[in-house]
């Protein structure tokens, strides 16, 4: 038993285009299951944003499994967050039993972590270096020198790695 | 009915003593349920119950006497429902106790609290939760009274009785006790009236009034009561039982039955009574109506009651929220008796807006509880649950290892099995009341509850699908479903056959059942453990108890059972709710896509299933729902819907499949990707092993092989297995894969459905996984078609990946080799790219495991499919037998990819090659056969192209490999690299340069085309041949006989090869050009042409080494193009190999020069004067003329050309030649033909424009071979010429040709960067300097050197001939006239002017003779073979004066007939009329066909004359102009024009043409240099006349031509005024010059006088 922590941080673009995807652990070895994971949820943000009208925060989009649950964020830039949690997370030696594994998670609990991710892509954005036009497939199609849409930002990675780290349930500043 | 549940519904308590409700059933039942109740309560909106179901329950007292079965919805109650709180038996006893004892009892428990145990609580605790009790909400009693007498005798007592029993609490009770009012009811009597009866004979509830004067009543009823007397039964129970007060509603009710609805026996009683008046059929009916409308009111109004009650309750219970010692379960269950209200009477929605409520007040409650760490706070809840802690001990305590079979044995005892049951199995509610409830429990019944709740909402409503038929039914609504006005919600759901169930709540459930399911599973876990914990604590409590110390041993085993019975219970809860939620129309949709797709079994037809998926997967999802019939009729909100439910329930099956995921992967059997992986580490990358033990190490397995791990996991995990499919399953491998396999097929069908694209590839590519794991590949490849493109597009490059090398294997398997290597190198590709973008996959993850791990150690998960290791020569080993080559942008394999700008000569043959680089990024290496090269030239109008090649195999490692690439080529011009393919085995690496937008090149000149710059910085080829090589050139041809066809010379020079043969390709690139290829000959060398298969190929004999040869190839001319381009290609074959040289020259064929003629005839010669002119702007130097004798005529020159003559455009140059005919004999033969031949006027010349060249090519070459540089001799020599050629001007050339010298220009001007930047750069240098040396050493070239015999290169002068043929006119006759003035006193005319004053008369005489020499076939035929012979000819003559100047007596016109040489002279007088130079008249003399008649009485000599002549003085200039006409060799085209004047003679128009005819040629229109050639041969012409004149029998018809040589032409006389004196009158106003002449005096000479 264990706190919840995140699995996986993905970030997908507006033309469903993964650009970037942290794993954590000990999920960090399970790159395809979790592309699999992210691409298959896509499906999830269409039908949310046809209902939903203006809030970024989509909240549990999908309950995986007892472990895993995918919370989504939807920027006005079509820009998708995604935070995979795994409520068992990292293993505590020791504890046993502790009130967020058995209440779960509120939506409210991810807010900062997707806050942190926006901040982080918003710096991303400002990075003069980055263009987000050139991480769609189309471009990327079309220009034989941008061979993926991944984003590269040596900033931004880490800036998810921290996320991914420092988040857990409670945790309001990250 | 189909049965709503037990608790959607209201009882109604019935009492019936008299056992009438069987009578009344019939009619009651089928007027319930209850229609349109409307609540309004004071709190909330109103609500409209449309339907409400009744519960017939006979009370206690009547079961005892009547034991009626009534058709309740007994068989739809819940399990819940079935214990013996809500069974009916008891209910109804608890009925009776509560009124009994009630009070007292509410009261203790009221002071327990929740403490009570829960052994002794039966009785009591309905008080705590009073919503759960099917109380009544509505008493009844039927009575039977039939008569007032019975009514007063028993009937009223008993009412008063049952009253008194019932309603004393609730309805006259203390109002104090609002408890009560949980189970508040109403009470109505129903009067059942019995046909034939007293009481049916009176009048009923609605006529009560006016029955009151029936007789029939009083003789029946018999009034007892004062005031009453007249009241009938029903009133009488009115007025006792209905309240006194106005307000108090109306509680009895009457209901007649029907003589024909009576039973038989029933009906023998009845004594004879007259038939009723009241029991029409709406009398009935309003009585029903009366009747019902009461039990709805009555029933709404206890319930109204009672939920203002709970509201209280709630109200006031929340308000204790803060109050320590508050139970959540109390509170809960107060609220839950609300709920229970709702539900009861329908109002699911405010109910499950309640639970919903409560769920998240649950939630609040355990945050506040986990939030403290008060020990005391925890106890509301249980920490575990006491079966599930139970069930673990009990599997942990048998001896499951060993014995299986009784862990499995005690499992099948377990009640918990089944799966229906598995969320509410449990008397929840008494653990909620005890407070000895989990949360587990507690979450699983709330669930549960809302399940229920929403499955009612969701399924069907038995009224609303009568009422829906009925409406079908009804013809204008059967059309559409929109018409019937519904709820929305009814209408989704009715958009299915006729179906009821509202899809969108059953998605609803399944939605809330996934995240139900998944959290749940969690407390399970999180349950268990505890429960094990606490276990262990109560067994060791006295001993310390340690638990790290314990886990170790048995907590693997304990783990593992509860992960077991976890998982179980997560696949059988997601079982139980996709049960629960499978509807008809889903079911039908789904079953529908099963047939079009899924064979059920697996086993069947490998081949029919692998159909099927690949037909299944070519459909993309949104098309395939449009397209379905059944879609087509939904709407669009059932379409949603019908997504909304396939998708969640797909989420429930794919919670399902997860569990058989995680059981699988513990017995490390292949499900799903991770199994491939592991077969594919197993079968080929050994490397790959450590990888994934890394990975089971992790999970929490010991480390050790793979083998061992095998052996020892299935054991432990079979047990805790309690659902017995997943039990099944475990058992065998296969069993597992199946069920897995199943699953995956399912939520595929569904996520079909639901129009999930995203997630409907997900499946695929984990069907794939599946059917690769049965080892079936053909239908993984099709499941796996379009997957990975559809990845591709969103860039899903890791996805794509794995999806491809699967694919890859799949296809291999199956045989396609092409789509496999196809796959493979995607994949490649792929890996490439992720690797180019620094990480194999994304991010920081991977950017950090690429720095820490050894490169090329991936992770593990998945790893297998990104690892590019050794594909490529898996793949090298596949392809050579595929069919077709495979073609792949060479950049995805290969980057850096460079062509060095600069070639490089062969060292011992012709030809170059090129340098290529490129850098290889597959670790694997690649041996590549063939490399080419396409290097293109676009900068002419065709393009031309040049594939360039490696000579030997290369093999490509990671990395940059240079490699030459070369051609035997010769052909220069600016190349650009157009395509590269590397052709390895059947794989082509292709690189194309991407196509620029088309450059207008054919609007460029072509001759600009050859110097201009590169236009773009690309990479470009500047080709040139060694200055050894075999070369080629193509001239005009150097001397020219403009009557026949010209022709162009190819110049070969062999260089440094032995050619052993060789071909030459030449084709004409100019529009109408024709080469007569047939005709070629060689003028210069020893070369042999060997044949010439077809048109434009000519094949060549050996070639020795150093050696020159010229090949004159006629051509033929369409149109008039200035220069004519070729194609020419020359292959040829040496001891090296076979070469090519390619060129496309182009060259101008515009004569230079131009020449005009004159001729003047005279009597005995005739004088011709040839102008010979620069044609263009180059001044020409012309070297020699010579116009031959020939057999008629004899030429002489006066003077011949010494030294050459310089001719500039503005400087013509004159020749006369002299030609005088030839005595012929006629008798020699062969005359006749060579008279025809014209003469020909030889000139050679050289242009000063190819001297320059000449001397500019000898200067540099000469400076060249001294340098080290002479191998660019080919390169830079046409440059330069290039560039000379642009400097030379018109003013530039006239100045050379005066100066005899050239400028230069600096280095600077000339453009030499281009060049030298396409050289390779150790030469640049260098050569730049020889370059700037040069031009400092030369500024000027001198022409002198190429006059100078002793340098050798002057042979190679162009000296260019013409040979332009000249014809004699054709005339038969000349005349020779002379006009002589006869005046004595003048001097004769000798040249000096004859001085005469104006109006002097001057006698003058015409001479005329004429001769005949130059009439060639005369000549040629003697004298009396001419058809003219000696005849006198007839000719007239007439005399041209300008009237204005003389005026002119006698004969101004005479016809004269003369023979040859006979003169004859005419009689003129001359008057001046003028002073001045008056010239003489001038004479024109014509040939006079005569009439045949008259020309017998036309005397010789006669002086008939008639003013005539030949028209050939000009009066202005004075010069003659010859009336034949000139021709002209047309200076810029270089072609004759016959400028003729039409000959004004009236005799003849058909003055023969000649001059540039042609005899017995026929004329080629458009040919060679545009000669303007006459439309038929003249002397044909001439003949063809003669003949003609022949047939009319008289000479003198022919036609005859004839010039005249006028020797006074050009004579002129003085002419004086011979004035006095002049008056002159000066008069300004006049008009004019204002000065006149007034009067002139002639100057009085004695002579003249006389003579005037």
């Amino acid at each position: 038993m264990a706190t919840p922590s995140i699995a996986c941080i993905g970030i997908i673009g507006k033309h469903n285009n993964p650009l970037h995807i942290s794993l954590f652990p000990p999920h960090s070895k399970d790159r395809l299951k979790f592309s699999f994971l992210l691409s298959s949820c896509i499906d999830i943000f269409e039908i949310r944003a046809l209902n939903k009208t203006v809030d970024q925060d989509l909240g549990l989009l999908q309950a995986v499994d007892e472990r895993l649950a995918m919370y989504g964020w939807l920027t006005n830039t079509g820009i998708k967050f995604i935070i995979v949690v795994d409520m068992e997370g990292r293993p505590v030696p020791g504890e046993i039993s502790s009130g967020t594994a058995v209440t779960g998670l509120r939506g409210a609990d991810l807010k900062p972590a997707f806050r942190a991710i926006q901040t982080a892509y918003i710096r991303l954005l400002q990075n003069p270096f980055y263009s987000p036009d050139d991480h769609t497939p189309l471009e990327i199609a079309n220009n034989p020198l941008l061979k993926s849409s991944q984003i590269t930002s040596k900033r931004f990675i880490d800036d998810m790695r921290r996320i991914g780290d420092a988040w857990a349930p409670g945790v309001t500043n990250i | 009915m189909d049965g709503p549940a037990s608790t959607s519904s209201v009882t109604v308590e019935y009492y019936d003593p008299s056992n009438v409700f069987q009578l009344l059933s019939p009619g009651l039942l089928s007027r319930l349920p209850l229609q349109n109740l409307h609540w309004k309560s004071s709190t909330r909106p109103l609500r409209s119950i449309a339907s409400l179901h009744v519960d017939l329950v006979p009370s206690e007292e009547n079961l005892h006497t009547l034991p009626l079965h009534l058709p309740s919805s007994s068989p739809q109650l819940t399990s819940a429902t079935e214990k013996p709180l809500s069974s009916t038996p008891n209910e109804g006893e608890g009925l009776h106790r509560t009124h009994s004892e009630g009070q007292g009892q509410w009261q203790t428990v009221k002071t327990e609290g929740g403490h009570t145990q829960p052994k002794g609580f039966t009785r009591d605790r309905r008080h705590q939760i009073p919503g759960l009790r099917k109380t009544p909400y509505l008493k009844v009693f039927f009575l039977r009274c039939d008569d007032n007498e019975t009514y007063k005798a028993s009937s009223r007592k008993l009412l008063r009785e049952w009253l008194t029993d019932h309603t004393s609490s609730s309805q006259t009770g203390a109002p104090s006790n609002t408890q009560e009012n949980h189970d508040a009811f109403e009470w109505l009597i129903v009067h059942v009236v019995l046909p034939d009866t007293p009481a049916a004979s009176q009048p009923g509830p609605g006529a009560s009034a006016s029955g009151a004067s029936s007789g029939t009543e009083k003789s029946s009823s018999g009034s007892r009561w004062p005031g009453r007397g007249s009241s009938s039964i029903l009133e009488k129970i009115r007025a006792d039982f209905n309240g006194t007060s106005k307000s108090s509603k109306d509680r009895v009710a009457q209901i007649r039955i029907p003589k024909c609805d009576l039973p038989p026996h029933l009906l023998a009683r009845s004594s004879p009574q007259p038939p009723s008046p009241y029991e029409s059929a709406q009398d009935l009916e309003k009585a029903w109506a009366d009747m019902m409308a009461k039990f709805r009111s009555l029933i709404l109004t206890s319930f109204d009651l009672r939920v203002s009650q709970y509201e209280e309750d709630i109200r006031e219970k929340d308000s204790q929220r803060g109050l320590p010692g508050w139970n959540f379960c109390t509170f809960f269950l107060l609220k839950e008796g609300l709920l229970r209200g709702f539900e009861s009477v329908g109002l699911v929605e405010d109910a499950l807006l309640g639970y919903d409520e409560l769920s998240i007040g649950l939630d609040v409650m355990i945050r506040e509880q986990a939030a403290q760490t008060d020990a005391n706070h925890r106890s509301t809840f249980l920490p575990f649950t006491q079966d599930l802690r139970e069930r673990l001990t009990s599997i942990l305590d048998s001896p499951s290892r060993e014995l299986q079979q009784q862990s499995e044995h005690t499992e099948v005892d377990g009640p918990e099995n089944d799966a229906a049951s598995l969320l509410d199995r449990k008397n929840y509610r008494d653990l909620i009341l005890s407070s000895t409830v989990s949360v587990f429990d507690f979450r699983c019944y709330i669930f549960a509850r809302q399940m229920e709740l929403l499955l009612r909402l969701g399924t069907t409503f038995p009224s609303r699908s009568t009422l829906l038929s009925r409406v079908r039914t009804h013809p204008a609504a059967s059309q559409s479903e929109y018409s019937f006005h519904e709820d929305p919600r009814h209408t989704s759901s009715s958009a299915g056959k006729d179906a009821t169930e509202d899809l969108m709540t059953l998605a609803d459930i399944c939605h809330r059942a996934v995240d139900f399911i998944t959290s749940a599973s969690r407390l399970m876990k999180a349950d268990l453990w505890e429960g094990y914990m606490n276990g262990i604590r109560l067994s060791t409590a006295d001993v310390s108890s340690d638990p790290e110390r314990e886990k170790s041993p048995v907590e693997g085993a304990v783990s593992e059972v509860i992960e077991n019975l976890v998982l179980s219970w997560t696949f059988s809860a997601s079982q139980h709710v996709l049960a629960r939620t499978l509807t008809r129309t889903l079911s039908g949709r789904l079953e529908e896509l099963n047939e079009a797709g899924l064979p059920a079994d697996d086993s069947a037809s490998v081949d029919t299933q692998a159909q099927s998926v690949s037909s299944r997967a070519s459909i993309t999802p949104s098309a395939k729902i449009d397209k379905s019939p059944w879609a087509e009729a939904a709407s669009a909100n059932a379409k949603a819907s019908l997504e909304a439910i396939t998708a969640s329930r797909a989420d429930l099956i794919l919670l399902k499949r997860g569990v058989v995921e995680k059981l699988a992967n513990k017995r490390h059997w292949p499900v799903g990707w991770d199994s491939v992986e592991v077969g594919e580490n197993e079968s080929s990358l050994t490397g790959m092993d450590n990888v994934n033990l890394d990975d089971i190490a992790e999970k929490g397995v010991d480390e050790q092989s793979d083998e061992k791990d095998k052996t020892e996991l299935p054991e432990p995990s079979a047990s805790g297995l309690s659902d017995s499919e997943l039990k099944t399953a475990v058992a065998s491998e296969i069993q597992l894969c199946e069920l897995h396999g199943d699953l995956t097929e399912a939520a595929l069908a569904h996520f079909r459905v639901a129009n999930r694209s995203n997630s409907v590839e997900k499946l695929l590519a984990d069907m794939a996984a599946f059917k690769f794991s049965l080892r079936d590949y053909e239908s993984c490849a099709a499941c796996l078609k379009n997957l990975s493109t559809s990845y591709a597009e969103k860039n899903w490059t890791s996805l794509e990946m794995a999806v491809l090398k699967m694919q890859a294997k799949c296809l291999l398997e199956v045989g396609q080799i092409e789509g496999y290597a196809k796959a493979v190198l995607k994949f490649l590709a792929k890996v490439i790219a992720t690797r180019q973008i620094g990480s194999i996959g994304f991010g920081g993850q991977a950017l950090q495991s690429q720095s820490d791990e050894m490169c090329g150690r991936n992770e593990a998960a998945g790893a297998a499919f990104l690892d590019g290791h050794g594909c490529m020569i898996e793949l090298i080993k596949h392809t050579p037998s595929l069919t077709s080559p495979v073609a792949v942008p060479i950049d995805q394999f290969f980057e850096a990819i460079s062509v060095d700008n600069y070639l490089q000569h062969f060292d011992d043959r012709d030809g170059f090659q090129v340098q290529l680089r490129l850098r290889y990024l597959l670790d694997d290496s690649l041996a590549a056969q063939k490399v080419k090269v396409r290097i293109v030239d676009n900068s002419l109008s065709q393009p031309r192209e040049i594939w360039l090649q490696n000579d030997r195999d290369v093999t490509f490692v990671r990395g940059m490999n240079k490699l030459m690439v070369g051609a035997n080529v010769s052909c220069p011009g600016y190349f650009t690299v157009d395509r590269i393919i590397v052709d390895a085995y059947n794989i082509h690496f292709v690189y194309e340069r991407r196509k620029e937008p088309v450059m207008p090149t054919r609007l460029l000149r072509q001759s600009d085309s050859h110097t201009s710059a590169p236009k773009s910085k690309e990479a470009r080829i500047l080709c040139y041949a060694k200055s050894n090589a075999l070369e080629a050139n193509i001239f005009f041809s150097r001397s020219i006989h403009l009557s026949r066809s010209k022709s162009v010379d190819i110049e070969i020079s062999s260089g440094w090869n032995q050619v052993v043969s060789g071909q030459i390709r030449i084709r004409s690139a100019s529009a109408g050009l024709r080469l007569h290829t047939a005709e070629a000959t060689v003028t210069n060398g020893s070369l042999i042409l060997k044949d010439k298969p077809k048109a434009g190929v000519i094949n060549f004999g050996e070639l020795s080494r150093g050696t020159h040869t010229a090949i004159k190839i006629p051509y033929g001319l369409e149109t008039d193009p200035i220069e004519l381009s070729f194609k020419l290609e020359i292959s040829y074959v040496t001891e090296k190999g076979e070469f090519l040289f390619i060129s496309n020259p182009t060259i101008p064929i515009a004569l230079p020069l131009g020449v005009n003629v004159q001729d003047i005839f005279k009597e005995e010669s005739l004088f011709s004067r040839f102008t010979i002119n620069a044609a263009g702007a180059v001044p020409l130097r012309v070297l020699g003329s010579e116009l031959k004798s020939s057999p008629l005529y004899e030429v002489t020159s006066e003077c011949s050309m010494l030294s050459p003559v310089l001719v500039f455009p503005k400087q013509s140059m004159s020749l006369i030649y002299r030609i005088a005919p030839r005595k012929i004999d006629p008798k020699v033969p062969g005359q006749e033909k060579a008279s025809k031949m014209p003469l020909a006027l030889d000139i050679s010349y050289r242009c000063l424009d190819e001297d320059v060249f000449h001397a500019v090519e000898i200067n540099f070459l000469a400076a060249l071979r001294d340098s080290a540089f002479n191998k660019y001799s080919r390169l830079l020599l046409p440059r330069l010429l290039a560039h000379t050629k642009q400097m030379l001007t018109p003013q530039m050339l006239e100045l050379i040709g005066l100066t005899g010298e050239l400028e230069l220009g600096g280095f600077d001007e000339s453009g030499w960067n281009d060049i030298i930047q396409a050289l390779h750069i150790s030469d640049r240098e260098g050569l730049d300097q020889w370059l700037k040396d040069w031009y400092k050493t030369n500024p000027t070239i001198s022409l002198s050197t190429l006059d100078d015999p002793s340098i050798e290169q002057t042979s190679k002068l162009p000296i260019h001939a013409i040979a332009i043929p000249v014809e004699v006119p054709q005339i038969q006759v000349v005349h020779t006239a002379e006009l002589s003035i006869l005046s004595p006193d003048v001097p004769s005319s000798n040249g000096i002017d004859v001085t005469v004053s104006i109006g002097d008369v001057l006698p003058a005489d015409i001479r005329i003779r004429h001769s005949r020499i130059w009439d060639v076939d005369r000549a040629l035929a003697g004298k009396g073979g001419s058809a003219m012979g000696d005849r006198p000819l007839t000719f007239v003559y007439e005399v041209h004066a300008n009237a204005d100047h003389w005026l002119v007596g006698g004969q101004r016109q005479a016809h004269y007939s003369a023979r040859e040489n006979e003169a004859k002279v005419f009689n003129l007088v001359l008057i001046p009329l003028r002073a001045g130079h008056l010239l003489l008249p001038t004479i024109e003399i014509k040939h006079v066909k005569p009439h045949v008649p008259t020309a017998q009485g036309a005397a010789p000599g006669s002086l008939d004359a008639i003013p005539g002549g030949h028209a050939a003085v000009n009066p202005g200039g004075g010069v003659y102009n010859p009336s034949r006409a000139s021709w002209i060799h047309n200076t810029s085209t270089a072609s004759f024009q016959s400028s003729r004047r039409p000959s004004s003679s009236s005799t003849s128009s058909t003055y023969p043409h000649h001059g540039a005819s042609l005899p017995g040629q026929a004329p080629a229109p458009g040919t060679g240099l545009g000669i303007d050639f006459p439309p038929s041969n003249p002397m044909l012409d001439a003949r063809r006349r003669s003949s003609a004149a022949s047939v009319q029998g008289d000479a003198n018809a022919l036609n005859v031509t004839c010039e005249t040589d006028y020797k006074s032409l050009g004579q002129t006389v003085l002419v004086l005024p011979d004035m006095q004196t002049t008056t002159v009158s000066l008069d300004p106003a006049r008009p004019g010059s204002g000065a006149w002449l007034m009067q002139g005096d002639r100057r009085l000479v004695a002579g003249t006088a006389g003579d005037a």
